[in-house]
């Protein structure tokens, strides 16, 4: 579909405009041993943050392969707290070392008082958090030495304090940070599931230009008498009504590199790149339309 | 307004402490109950703590079964919460406190 990508001393160094899947330990060898024709990868953070063993041998391995992507987790970027800086130096030996197309975080906070929740937590929608956040986005953003996105998470609850909707939030802090968006499709669904907006207009309140890179996975529905909640389990294929959505999205911000998610209950490797061949034919409608 | 900071330690004291009394007039009223978000937050922490553990010690949790390793685990989560947003520096301690529970001291003393 395109062009070869760049290469680095590394491995290649751009992301092309196609699917790529979560890089786990558990297709490690089935990696280097089938080379999967996706696009890219992309693993977490921290689970590169040892100082050797297998999971860096591994990467070191499989980077010459594909290009990459670094996703953290663990940053806890909304925090009250002060930047947890020794994490930072971490991720920045990481990416010296790896060299990724992109590093991304989530707009959320995990720890306050020093205590972690290990969790993606959501954020109240105002103007002291987008103040906050731009700060923070700024400072790491400057530790690294360079651009970072800032993914969408999925919720289950919402604030009283919220005064703003999340997307018009994301759209200032990008404006204002300089930071860039991955958009995670599955969380506009599963959140506007659970709070009772209208993904279209998550998709619209986002600037066209913002979005560098596309994030899909499965969520579970878990039903109560009073109602149901849906979340983000990362545990099965893409919803049919999250590839709708996907398509929206596509029509909206153009063809963008898209990720396969895929965490606990891991399939064989062929179902993920299935799943990523499911996104590379909606962005080849699309790269066709615009032809 | 609620300070960002305040919000946030409440939300923290509802989810590790079960102490949600200052929490849960924050959480919107739509459909499922306030208790019932908050507790899938509770769950989702749980796990990943607990999974966290699982990963760094599977030959303890082999040793003593599913079912009393997850209980070995919420004692320690308790007592120990995680300082970092690695998880794979979390359960230092953990190996003490797990015997500790299993020969029924009181847990987290020698920690």
């Amino acid at each position: 579909m395109s062009a070869k990508p760049a290469t680095s001393r590394l491995g290649p160094s751009s992301i092309p405009v196609r699917a790529g899947i979560g890089l786990r330990a558990e297709h490690y060898d089935a990696i280097l041993e089938t080379r999967p024709p996706v696009g890219w990868l992309e693993v977490h953070s921290e689970n590169y943050f040892g100082a050797g063993g297998k999971p860096l041998d591994y990467l070191e391995r499989i980077r010459v392969h594909y290009p990459l992507s670094l996703h953290g987790v663990g940053l806890s970027i909304g925090s009250t707290d002060p930047l947890d800086k020794p994490h930072l130096a971490k991720l920045k030996h990481l990416i010296e070392r790896f060299e990724p197309a992109l590093v991304s975080e989530h707009l959320s906070w995990g720890s306050v008082g020093g205590r972690y929740l290990n969790d993606l937590l959501p954020l109240p929608y105002t103007q002291e958090a987008l103040y906050h956040l731009v700060a923070r986005v700024s400072q790491v953003q400057d530790l690294l030495g360079r651009q970072i996105l800032i993914e969408n998470i999925s919720s289950y609850l919402q604030y009283v304090e919220s005064s703003i909707p999340e997307w018009d939030f994301l759209a200032e802090l990008i404006e204002r940070a300089g930071c860039g968006v991955l958009l995670d499709v599955n969380n506009i669904y599963v959140s506007a599931r659970n709070h009772g907006f209208d993904p279209g207009a998550y998709l619209r309140g986002i600037p066209r230009h913002a979005v560098q890179e596309i994030h899909l996975a499965g969520f579970t529905v878990n039903r109560f008498e009073d109602g149901e909640i849906l979340i983000d389990t990362h545990n099965r294929p893409v919803h049919p009504a999250v590839w709708i959505l996907y398509r929206q999205a596509v029509q909206r911000f153009g063809p963008i590199p898209t990720l396969i998610e895929w965490d606990s209950d891991l399939p064989e490797l062929a179902v993920l790149v299935g799943e990523a061949q499911q996104a590379d034919t909606i962005l080849e409608e699309r790269h066709a339309r615009a032809a | 307004m609620l300070a960002l900071h305040e919000l946030q330690r409440r939300f923290a004291a509802a989810v590790l402490d079960s102490d949600s009394s200052g929490f849960e007039h924050h959480i919107r009223a739509a459909g499922l109950s306030g208790a019932r978000r908050l507790r899938v937050y509770r769950n989702n922490t749980r796990l990943g703590l607990t999974g966290a553990l699982e990963a760094v010690y599977p030959v303890v949790s082999k040793l003593v079964g599913e079912g009393f390793f997850r209980y070995a685990a919420a004692e320690y989560i308790a007592r120990h919460p995680s300082r970092l947003g690695d998880l794979h520096e979390y359960g230092g301690f953990f190996p003490g406190v797990s015997a500790c529970v299993r020969t029924g001291r009181r847990a987290g003393v020698s920690a």
